[in-house]
């Protein structure tokens, strides 16, 4: 492979870019296998009220052939509209109160699909408080099941809508865009559906959402719908004034697909053994899914089934395990291959690898393993069967106690001489259960009839690796209380994998939702609160952003007509009572919810529910006041009348107030270092490095940055009111606050909508702008901007933030666009300007891809916030809140690799003690043995030599380990013997002599052989013999993989390994047979027999890791390239050439180590020891006291090795079931709920937590209080707590309500950042040696990130974007030192320490040798630097 | 495969060659040397082990373990 690296470098100049491409439609659509529909209106006619237009494909209805105009109000029929000149040919013009009907069965399919059309506004959409009433709505396409739910496809004229209302006419989907369109301009529209929602406005992708279908969880009946253009006769009054060309409508196909269940069928190496046993992590590496519906019954059956698929090059491995609660008796009777099996207790696997339907293939086994197999072929247009076909496919079965087990494997080749799936090809496939009653009957993807109906059947995605899902657990569907759980498989973490759960009702109204990206971890669960009667669809979607890995949608029924959740909220003080009354359609008017809290007959607090929204309602009681301990809330549905209906109650306890109960840790108001006071003055404040310089305006007109200006002009923050433009950044400032740690200032304009700006700037260089708009009344906001132009040196680069993933752009000549994102900076290597805000509150439209742009023009890079697009009307006070912060934020040496040199610590609890954390290293020379060595026969040899060392006792020299049985050759210098050790079922062989002659100085020959007898040279003489074989060669030979050769110490370390070799052969038959042999006189050179040979003339440093001998023979290298000499190891003079001193590196104490190579920071990863660690679960449980370890006294050891500690204090969640997660693990965590299994302890998993929570915040800062004055530790790790996650949690401040109603995230920004700003203070003024390490993978976002000495990043993440490595791991432009944890492979490691110190401006190779410092233990190949590190003292 | 390059131009230059397949690899290399400002008589050497690289016509060839890397240190003699 040759590779130039001229044409390598070019990566780095890659240009990014998210602008997305504009592909409007240059032809008339094709009439497609996927088209059910296709009018292209070029047929004309004058409308009568009786023609109808001639589509090109339809399935006509009776008579209804084509589009039919029905018109209402006062538009008479031939004034409906009229055919016109088309975007291709012609074109329908409507008019009026018109519509255009079309035949729906047939013609439209709910499940997936799309429609596309051509339209024309017939009047120029001027502003829409000026257009007519009747005009001021535009209705295009309209889907009308019985009912009031609808689909429509309509305009308001400056936003393009698709709308889905249910049958409470309530709108529970929609997208929507803006549409710029003017007059007699034609655009081209498609809406898709399927998993999504989607609109596409001229080819580009406007909105989409996540939905199912057309119409959702709704059943609609097709035969009663109605489909139609234009007005809505009997329900509006809207008339059409548009024109509409080349209507077509798609069935499902590509990326359109109904809602079938996916399943990722990922490749092994391993193979599962076919046993019908699912063998301990034997399937651990497959693809699983469940979740089995009954034939003909869409619902989850009890009798569930957990499918594993897996694949590698020779065959397709499927295991079922059918579990039967009820324990019955099995049916498998049929012995005969193509028997009835079906007929009994058996599993169906349906494959269909074509895009065709034909072939396809049916595979069953019965649980006794009775194969039947089928191909479906297509027969004179009809379904036929070949019987006759008959693969090999293997099949083994299992019964158990309420379950049995299939596994097989399926030859490709077997099915008609196929090869492995290519990675990414998509099967059809189904898995089946049959039984001996029709009522048992199911499937993974549902299916009515009868299981051969291949449009029904899921899909299944082959991979060329190891990543795949895992749906291992879906349970509690029918009790009201589901718990699914999902498992990503193999190695990697990137791209990341984001996992959906959903749990809508039959109303489609979303009752419950969890989202997790597996960055960290790979599992997920999703546990809602209980649910009450009535119909519900889950949906579980595992996908990264290119595909989707597993889906599953499952609709069920519950069957409870009444129950509760209670949550508890400490700091808010209220525990609210949720009460579902959905089971109870029929309630009287004027019922209600009861709810009483009681401890046994005293009652502590009392609420009453009378507002319910679909099903369910919410009261609070007042929890301020009550003592701590065990309650219940009994619960009551009570009728008018005062009857008591229904019944439910749940349990709660009140905690004692916690330790950090509403602390102030960290509050005050100090500046902690390296920040230097804020200095406020009238024409600019200047913080650390940086001066926002306003000179009277209450906005920069220029930010300078380390010397340089950032700016290219004057920000602008432009309010447009009643036509008129206000530039509200030039209002004239007033400092109203001047304290050491911020200065605020103010701005006001007044009139008729009366304005403040108020600027608070930080000492980390912060500003936070706060515009607050007052008006007298009702007032209308045109429009409001702000434009950020920067200097085009400064803004090379974009990094936008969605709080948790930032992915950096290279600025080039197009314009970037995005939807609201909480950060968005430009800068360069060196320095950046950051804007961020919270939400996109009072911003006005959103979710559309013009809210946040950057624009090159010439010199200049125009950062552009459109807050306000789209008038907005404001009747009460509302603040618009946003924030800049230039960077970097303080001073630290990002070039120095040496700046915090964090070590690994053996027993580190011990530190104080030199024997219990003494440093120990491997003595040998290991070379890959299978293959290399053959356990039934063969001769090792070597030349030997003492190398002039002597004393210690009898040390190993050289084996052969294997399965059950080794042989292993000894010396003892002290006697001069030399003996083999050959365990055996008789105890121990020794086979060796005492005066061997082996020499203090200079090399002898050693040969071992065995075969018949095995017996031991030296120097040409037979020193011992045994007859007989190895006794375990047989073992041995089975287990190839377990066999080792090993010159040294096998075992570890011994602390004596001293021997010089050389010449190493290992052949694969007795070279000596007599009683002495000829000693060679000259290297050993190749012949058959040979399969191992090292001269060991290539010298090298052993690094313990990488460097390997170059043998030159070595029969079977695997992953190998030779020999592994361990650290310690040397090469010395041979006897021919060069030979190998097999070396021991002495124990020596730890604490001696950190100080000779200057290792002066160190993270301890636990704070409990592994005992108690798993009787807490992680993340670990703060201000739990540590049983059996001293941390002061570790940490005082620590500290006189002039080593600063730090410890793994905070994940961004509290492990749950905890103390915490019970008190507080409803007001911390982040809505959507994310968590994720965690064990040990069983059951034990992560709650996700915000930084918005005021609680938790305060847990962290007292915690952290606790760790540095209880503990003794200088600073604390946080384990993502810097990233910014989308929250809706109302009870802790998270979440709006839009202009609709509906809860929309905000993103913690302020809160994240005073709770790790509350951190660093407590750190850094607890003592000078307080360091803060923040671990930040996939993301730098600068606000939060601020409070940080040291980052960790780039875990789990790919390496080979150079852009990413300059952006986000120099550190250099944020102004935080960064350490790059190492991807999934070391390679990555080496080739991130190469670019990120190597391309700095000093010595490259000092800064490789950290590759081996933070990889644990030690190495004495590292330079001595002496205690080289920084002076310490508390 | 995955290389990168490092230089002090007319001084030395580093190379990261990384091997991301699963199997043992050998990998050619071609630099050139001339624009590198390294002129014809370049020393090429592993940095960890130390051990010389065979370097011959601006061309360095390595073999590789799976998931594994060599760095390379050019320096001109």
């Amino acid at each position: 492979m040759r590779m130039r690296t001229d044409a390598l470098l070019s990566v780095a100049l890659l240009v990014a870019t998210l602008i997305p491409v504009t592909a409007q439609p240059t032809t008339p659509p094709p009439a497609d296998a996927r088209t059910l529909l296709l009018d292209r209106f070029d047929e004309d006619f004058v409308p009568d009220g009786q023609r109808m237009t001639s589509p090109t494909v339809i399935v006509p209805a009776g008579e209804h052939t084509g589009g039919r105009l029905v018109t209402g109000g006062e538009t008479p029929i031939e004034q409906s509209g009229e055919f016109i000149e088309g975007r291709f040919g012609q074109a329908f013009q409507f008019h009026g109160m018109t519509a255009m009907y079309y035949p729906v069965p047939g013609n439209i399919d709910v499940t997936a699909g799309a429609v596309e059309m051509w339209l024309r506004m017939g009047y120029e959409p001027v502003h829409p408080s000026q257009v007519e009433s009747r005009y001021r709505n535009q209705l295009f396409l309209n889907i009308d099941p019985p009912g009031p739910a609808r689909f429509i496809v309509y305009s308001t004229l400056v936003q393009f809508c698709v709308g889905v209302w249910d049958q409470q006419r309530q709108l529970v989907a929609y997208v929507g865009a803006p549409m710029p369109w003017h007059e007699g301009e034609w655009h081209h529209v498609e809406v898709r559906w399927g998993r999504r929602l989607e609109l596409w406005l001229d080819g580009e992708l406007r909105g989409s959402e996540d939905w199912a279908g057309l119409f959702g969880p709704m059943s609609v009946d097709l035969k009663q719908t109605q489909m139609f253009l234009g007005s809505r006769i009997h329900d509006s009054d809207i008339e059409a004034e548009f024109a509409v060309d080349e209507l077509r409508i798609l069935g499902p196909g590509g990326e359109q697909v109904p809602p079938y269940p996916l399943v990722t069928c990922p490749r092994i190496v391993t193979p599962p053994t076919l046993d019908g046993v699912l063998g301990d992590g034997e399937w651990d590496g497959a693809g699983e899914a469940t979740g089995f519906v009954g034939l003909n019954d869409n619902r989850p059956v009890v009798d569930q089934t957990n499918v594993f698929v897996a694949h590698d090059e020779r065959n397709l491995y499927v295991a079922f395990e059918c579990t039967d609660p009820e324990n019955r008796p099995l049916e498998g009777t049929f012995t005969d291959r193509d028997s009835a099996v079906y007929q009994e207790d058996a599993v169906d696997i349906f494959l269909q690898p074509g895009p065709d339907v034909y072939p396809y293939y049916q595979l069953v086994a019965n649980c006794i393993g009775t194969r039947f197999d089928a191909r479906a072929i297509e027969q004179n247009g009809r379904r036929a069967f070949d019987i006759e076909f008959d693969p090999e496919w293997t099949v083994a079965t299992s019964r158990g106690e309420g379950r049995w087990v299939m596994e097989t494997a399926i030859p490709w080749a077997e099915l008609e001489g196929r090869s492995a799936p290519q990675p990414g090809e998509r099967w059809r496939v189904n898995f089946c259960r049959d039984a001996d009653a029709a009522s048992r009957l199911s499937s993974w993807s549902w299916i009515a009839g009868n299981f051969h109906r291949p449009s029904n059947f899921g899909e299944m995605v082959f991979r060329g690796d190891d990543r795949a899902m895992r749906l291992s657990k879906l349970t509690g569907l029918r009790d009201g209380r589901p718990h699914a759980r999902l498992d990503l498989t193999g190695l990697a973490f990137d791209p990341p994998v984001t996992v959906t759960a959903t749990l809508v009702d039959a109303g489609a109204a979303t009752v419950a939702e969890a989202h997790k990206d597996l960055i960290d971890a790979k599992s997920f669960t999703f546990e809602p609160p209980p649910i009450t009667s009535g119909d519900y669809v889950l949906t579980l979607t595992a996908a990264t952003a290119e595909e989707t890995l597993s889906y599953q949608r499952l609709p069920f029924s519950v069957d409870k007509p009444f129950d509760i959740a209670v949550a508890g909220y400490p700091y808010e003080g209220r525990l609210w009572v949720t009460a579902s009354i959905g089971g109870m359609p029929d309630l009287p008017e004027g019922s209600m919810v009861r709810a009483r809290l009681v401890a046994g007959e005293r009652e502590a607090g009392a609420c009453e529910i009378t507002q319910f929204d679909r099903g369910s309602g919410q009261g609070a009681i007042d929890i301020t006041q009550v003592e701590p301990g065990q309650y219940e809330v009994q619960a009551s549905v009570v009728g008018p009348d005062g009857e008591v209906l229904a019944q439910a109650a749940a349990g709660w306890e009140q905690f004692d107030r916690p330790v950090f109960w509403m602390s102030d840790a960290g509050m005050e108001r100090t500046v902690p270092t390296p920040w230097t006071p804020v200095e406020a003055a009238a024409d600019a404040i200047r913080v650390w490095g940086r001066e926002y310089r306003g000179d009277g305006r209450i906005m920069p007109g220029q930010i300078v940055n380390q010397g340089q200006d950032l700016l290219a002009g004057p920000i602008e923050l432009t309010a447009t009111v009643g036509g008129a433009a206000i530039d509200l950044s030039a209002l004239p400032a007033a400092i109203v606050e001047a304290a050491d740690d911020r200065a605020v200032q103010e701005a006001a304009l007044d009139g008729p909508v009366p304005m403040t700006l108020r600027a608070t700037t930080e000492y980390d260089g912060m500003q936070r702008y706060d515009l607050t708009i007052s008006p007298a009344g009702e007032a209308t906001v045109d429009a409001l901007a702000l434009a950020i132009p920067v200097r085009r040196e400064v803004a090379r680069f974009i990094l936008p933030s969605s709080g948790r993933f930032s992915k950096p752009v290279e600025v080039g000549d197009e314009s970037w666009r995005s939807a609201f994102m909480p950060q968005v900076w430009l800068g360069n290597d060196d320095l950046g300007l950051a804007w961020f805000a919270e939400s996109d509150r009072y911003w006005k439209p959103v979710d559309d891809d013009a809210m946040l742009e950057v624009v090159p023009e010439g010199d200049v890079v125009t950062l552009r916030a459109n807050i306000i697009r789209e008038p907005r009307t404001i009747t009460e006070p509302i603040t618009i809140t946003f924030g800049l912060i230039a960077t970097p934020v303080k001073q630290v040496p990002t070039g120095d690799p040496w700046y915090f040199r964090f070590g690994a610590v053996n027993n580190a609890y011990q530190l104080y003690d030199p024997q219990a954390s003494a440093i120990y290293h491997t003595e040998r020379l290991e070379y890959p043995a299978a293959g290399n060595i053959d356990p039934a026969q063969g001769t090792l040899e070597f030349w030997l030599s003492a190398g002039g060392m002597g004393g210690g006792g009898p040390r190993p020299i050289a084996g052969i380990y294997g399965d059950g049985g080794s042989m292993v050759l000894n010396w003892d210098l002290s006697q001069d013997r030399l003996w083999l050790t050959v365990p055996g079922p008789e105890g121990e062989l020794q086979i060796g002599a005492t005066d061997a002659g082996v020499p203090m100085e200079g090399y002898v020959h050693v040969a071992a052989t065995w075969g018949e007898r095995i017996a031991l040279y030296c120097n040409g003489r037979l020193l011992d013999s045994a007859d007989g074989p190895l006794p375990a060669a047989e073992q041995m030979a089975a287990s190839p993989e377990k066999l080792r050769l090993v010159l040294g110490s096998a075992h570890g370390w011994r602390g004596w390994t001293w021997f010089d070799v050389d010449e190493v052969r290992v052949s694969g038959t007795v070279r000596y047979a007599g009683d002495g042999l000829a000693v060679p006189t000259e290297p050993f050179a190749p012949d058959e027999a040979t399969l191992l040979l090292d001269h060991l003339d290539d010298r090298f440093r052993p690094d313990g890791e990488d460097a390997e001998t170059r043998p030159e023979v070595m029969a079977a290298p695997g992953d190998h390239l030779g020999g592994l000499p361990s650290i310690g190891c040397e090469f010395v003079d041979g006897v021919f050439g060069s030979g190998l001193q097999v070396g021991v590196v002495g124990a020596r104490p730890c604490r001696e180590m950190l100080q000779e190579w200057g290792v002066d920071a160190y993270n301890l990863w636990s704070w409990l020891p592994k005992p108690q660690w798993d009787e807490v679960g992680w993340p670990l449980p703060l201000f739990t006291e540590p049983e059996g370890v001293d941390l002061p006294r570790m940490n005082a050891a620590f500290d006189e090795a002039g080593v600063r500690t730090s410890t793994y204090m905070g994940y961004m969640g509290i492990g749950a079931p905890t103390r915490w997660s019970r008190q507080f693990g409803y007001e911390w965590r982040r809505e959507p709920v994310s968590s994720q299994p965690s064990e040990p302890p069983p059951g034990h998993s992560y709650l996700d937590c915000c930084g918005n929570a005021r609680g938790y915040a305060d847990y962290l800062a007292e915690g952290t209080r606790w760790l540095l004055e209880e503990q003794g530790f200088d600073g604390c790790y946080t384990d993502g707590n810097a990233h910014v996650y989308p929250c809706r949690n109302t009870h802790h401040g998270c979440g709006y309500y839009d202009d609709d109603g509906t809860l929309r995230p905000t993103y913690p920004v302020f809160g994240t950042r005073e709770y790790l700003e509350r951190m660093y203070r407590i750190i850094h003024e607890h003592g000078p040696d307080g360091f803060l390490v923040n671990h930040v993978s996939y993301n730098i976002f600068i606000p939060t990130m601020s409070f940080t000495d040291v980052y960790y990043t780039g875990e789990h993440e790919h390496y080979e974007d150079l852009l990413k490595c300059r952006v986000r791991w120099q550190g250099t432009q944020w102004g935080i030192w960064p350490i790059l944890l190492g991807a999934d492979s070391h390679t990555y490691e080496a080739m991130y320490y190469t670019y990120r110190h190597a391309a700095q401006d000093r010595e490259p190779v000092a800064g490789l040798r950290r590759l081996r410092l933070p990889r644990g233990a030690v190495d004495p190949l590292l330079p001595r630097r002496g205690v080289g590190h920084r002076a310490r003292g508390r | 495969m995955k290389v990168s390059l490092y230089l002090r131009e007319g001084e030395g230059a580093f190379l990261v060659v990384g091997n991301l397949r699963a199997e043992v690899t050998e990998c050619t290399v071609a630099v050139d040397m001339a624009q590198m400002g390294l002129g014809e008589d370049v020393r090429a050497w592993n940095a960890l082990s130390e051990r010389d690289l065979p370097l011959q016509d601006d061309r360095i060839t390595v073999r590789l373990r799976p998931n594994s890397f060599v760095l390379a240190r050019l320096e001109r003699r």
